[in-house]
């Protein structure tokens, strides 16, 4: 559990996930876009080999795609026209647009894998507790509540079914009606759980204070101060780049590019590299298990 | 000094019941007090009365000293953890998502440095041994672990007092042993005042210091274990025999006069090494109850055959290859662990649940293909939570309900009989949810009984049960076995298959491991065994239930 990115605090591995999500969005040139997508793909395979996204990927490649199609159909501007689509001229401009909107999108969805394994509700939870006390304990109660209400559900709906209540059988009223039925049953029983829920609330003394205090198991460590300093300052110059033109390819109205000179080097190399923290602190940690 | 103590407290609910009457005790420091009784007995409220946050409404006379204090006089926050509580219900305890969260609740509340609390779930979770659970979800853990960490999570607040509500009537009984160990370690090692409100106490009865016994809210028997298993044999009182240790009351019945008597296994053991070994010399108890060769021919009701089940494609196989067939007139008790896969079994059974592969027959006809309304009707089903049952408001409506959805032809007659025969009477008008849990149970029971099932699939029915209200349920069951119905029981409770089943299974790893008769299934156990049998394992190996020792077991019963 405690390894690699999952070691470091909250913090340093929400600011990381953040600062991704902008840079992608706001660097919409090709080249950073793919390689910003193999990295966090990389991070994936680092995490979980890769499973949770292996699941979603199909929807997403789905997603992309149709935003990759739907631009050279509808967009119609810049000067390179390729051919005609239903006496529509599709133009090279309008396909590269699109092709990196989808690179774009990819790159966010792809990186929310990877958060929601990283970011655990616990964590978000110590993040944002500070500012929003009482919420806070609402939200993870809430969080424990849905698993507990779908479990419930299912419980009730296997029991019903031996006396005819099946809201997935039968013509549409009696489906409702049994719906319905099957709400009421969870609502009754989960209120009257409920109560004792409170009960051993009130006796560990909830309620007494006004203000409760917290328990942080995550430590900012040296580490963390180490990781958050080079994502700030590779974050940063990525940024400037980013204000100063460069690392945005000119699509329209003309499509040009001529490779990367002199300062767009470096911008890329800070992109790289904010990137790739994750990576190298999950590459030093199997360098360590190996020697 | 007594750290708590009741003085001549009474008791009413806002509807004028009378829940407590005249109730004086003194719990003195270090004491380990357990209270029994049956359901509605009073014992629970008596227990609640003494944790401020979690008092009942309704009118108190009387006063209630907490380190001669009035309770309404001590500060809150120092109530809050000096005096402790666990409740029945493991999972309704819980209130955050994950273990550490959970465990750092109390604290929270009361305001702990991040230091402070970082140490002592440190302390506690190592002295608990939980480390593997720290990061896991609340929702994913089994009864018995979430008990323990609604005990841990009570301890972190280093309380003087701890009160348990029944607090293993919903676990296994793996399970409850574990958890009244560790209950045992902080009462002996850290000199924890415990006080116990439990009706299995069979196994309780070793960790006590003291016993009290109630009855409609009253004390009837107050004093240590010995005194009171003594005072209630002499009494003969019908309303706690069922509580004593069966080993007890053979001890007592067999030997008149004073001594020891026994309560546990050891004691048992011990008993029979020093008393009365010599009695056992002639081995003809023994002739093993002459395994009446095949009997009347068997005709096989429901089967399922090489049954395949899991609930996700890539997740563990909950049921592997199982057979097992169910005869006419049968009392099939299945017992086996948390987790084996009974539950699942059962819905297999009753064509809940379709299986990944394999057969369920009813009779000669597949029971896929029964459609299901008639299906549900041949076969009853009950719930190991008869909540999931109830709909109206009050019983009497329930019933209706049911007859109407599913178009039952039952005349007034019949109904009313089937309401007398399980004792519902008085609760019709009553809603489900205001009635105890023995009562639930009868109540979804005859909900399932309307439809006048051939057979009855019954899963843990005696969870949380009183010894009482055990003893009724099986009365019933057996009634109904009589009157022709086949019986399919899953449990955990050994000495209620001992005591009832006619044929006995048990279900390890999604299979059936063993299958036979009552006393041949138990006979080969070490552990999956009744107490009884395991006291008299060398010496009357066939014996099983009271009373076939008693039966087998050729003393002079003066």
């Amino acid at each position: 559990m405690n390894k690699g990115l999952n070691s470091l605090h909250p913090f340093t591995s929400f600011f990381y996930f953040i600062g991704f999500m902008i840079l992608t969005m706001t660097l919409l040139h090709p080249i950073y876009l793919i390689t910003g997508l193999i990295i966090m793909i990389g991070l994936n395979y680092c995490i979980d080999r890769g499973t949770q996204l292996r699941s979603y990927l199909p929807f997403y490649l789905f997603m992309g795609i149709t935003i990759a199609l739907v631009n050279p159909l509808f967009s119609h501007r810049g000067r390179m026209i390729l051919f005609y689509f239903m006496d529509q001229p599709i133009t090279g401009e309008a396909v590269v647009y699109g092709l990196t909107m989808m690179l774009s999108l990819l790159c966010v969805l792809v990186s929310f894998v990877a958060y929601n394994q990283v970011m655990t509700s616990g964590k978000f939870l110590f993040l944002f507790s500070k500012a929003f006390q009482k919420m806070g304990l609402l939200v993870m109660m809430a969080v424990r509540f849905v698993p507990l209400v779908k479990r419930r559900m299912n419980q009730i709906m296997v029991v019903q079914k031996t006396r005819g209540v099946n809201p997935f059988v039968g013509p549409l009223r009696k489906r409702l009606k049994d719906a319905v039925l099957i709400l009421q049953i969870v609502v009754t029983w989960s209120l009257e759980e409920a109560l004792q829920t409170s009960d051993s609330m009130k006796a560990r003394g909830y309620g007494i204070l006004e203000k409760r205090s917290s328990y942080h198991s995550y430590r900012f460590r040296k580490m963390d101060g180490v990781v958050l300093f080079l994502l700030i300052i590779t974050g940063s110059i990525c940024m400037t780049g980013s204000f100063l033109g460069y690392g945005v390819l000119a699509i329209y109205p003309k499509l040009k590019w001529d490779g990367f000179h002199g300062l767009q080097w470096l911008f890329y190399f800070s992109f790289i590299l904010f990137t790739m923290v994750p990576i190298l602190i999950e590459g030093r940690e199997s360098m360590k298990w190996r020697s | 000094m007594a750290i708590l103590e009741m003085k001549d407290v009474s008791f009413s609910y806002p509807d004028k019941t009378l829940a407590l009457q005249h109730i004086s005790i003194q719990i003195e420091p270090g004491e380990c007090t357990v209270i029994g009784g049956a359901s509605g007995s009073g014992k629970s409220t008596l227990l609640r009365m003494l944790k401020r946050e979690v008092q009942p409404v309704g009118l108190v006379t009387g006063e209630i000293l907490y380190d001669g204090i009035p309770l309404q006089h001590q500060d809150l926050s120092r109530m809050a953890q000096e005096v402790a509580m666990i409740f029945q219900d493991p999972e309704n305890q819980i209130v955050m998502d994950e273990v550490w969260q959970e465990l750092a609740f109390g604290l929270e509340n009361l305001g702990y440095s991040s230091a402070v609390i970082r140490k002592r779930v440190a302390e506690i979770v190592s002295f608990f041994g939980l480390e593997e659970l720290l990061h896991r979800k609340t929702y994913e853990l089994s009864g018995g672990q979430k008990q323990m960490v609604n005990l841990a999570a009570v301890l972190l607040m280093q309380p003087k007092v701890l009160l348990l509500d029944e607090p293993t009537s919903q676990l296994d009984p793996i399970a409850a042993r574990e958890f009244l160990q560790m209950v045992k370690r902080l009462n002996e090692e850290l000199g924890m005042t415990v006080i116990l409100v439990e009706h299995r106490l069979e196994d309780v009865f070793a960790l006590g210091d003291r016993v009290i016994l109630m009855d409609s809210g009253c004390i009837h028997y107050e004093g240590t274990v010995q005194q009171a298993i003594d005072q209630v044999w002499r009494a003969q009182d019908c309303l706690f025999l069922p509580y004593l240790p069966t080993i007890s009351q053979l001890y007592l019945t067999v030997q008149k006069g004073s001594g020891m008597i026994p309560t546990s296994v050891k004691e048992g053991r011990q008993w029979l090494q020093r008393e009365i070994l010599d009695c056992f010399s002639k081995p003809q108890g023994l002739k093993e109850s002459s395994t009446s060769s095949q009997e009347e021919a068997i005709t096989t009701l429901l089967q399922l055959k090489n049954i395949d089940f899991r609930y996700q494609r890539d997740g563990k196989p909950i049921l592997t290859s199982l057979n097992l067939s169910l005869y006419e007139n049968d009392f099939f008790v299945v017992v086996g662990g948390n987790g084996a896969g009974k539950t699942t079994m059962l819905q297999v059974a009753a064509g809940l649940l379709k299986p990944l592969s394999g057969m369920v027959k009813l009779q000669d006809k597949k029971l896929a293909k029964i459609p299901p309304k008639e299906r549900y009707q041949i076969i009853g089903y009950l719930a190991q939570n008869p909540k999931l049952y109830f709909v109206h408001d009050t019983v009497a409506a329930e019933l209706q309900h049911v007859i109407q959805n599913h178009g039952l032809d039952i005349s007034k007659y019949e109904l009313d009989e089937l309401i007398s025969r399980l004792g519902i009477h008085h609760l019709l008008e009553k809603h489900p949810y205001d009635c105890s849990g023995g009562e639930q149970q009868k109540i979804a029971l005859a909900g399932v009984l309307l439809g006048k099932p051939k057979i009855l699939l019954i899963d843990e029915p005696t969870k949380g049960l009183d010894p009482i209200s055990k003893k009724e349920f099986a009365e019933i069951l057996n009634g109904l076995r009589q009157n022709g119905v086949s019986i399919l029981m899953v449990t955990h409770d050994i000495e209620f298959a001992a005591s009832y089943a006619t044929r006995c299974a048990m279900l390890f790893n999604g299979e059936i491991i063993s299958e036979d008769k009552p006393g041949p299934f138990f006979k080969g156990n070490f552990f999956y065994t009744t107490v009884l049998n395991r006291i008299f394992r060398e010496h009357l190996p066939s014996a099983i239930t009271y009373e076939e020792v008693l039966a087998q077991w050729h003393v002079p019963t003066s």
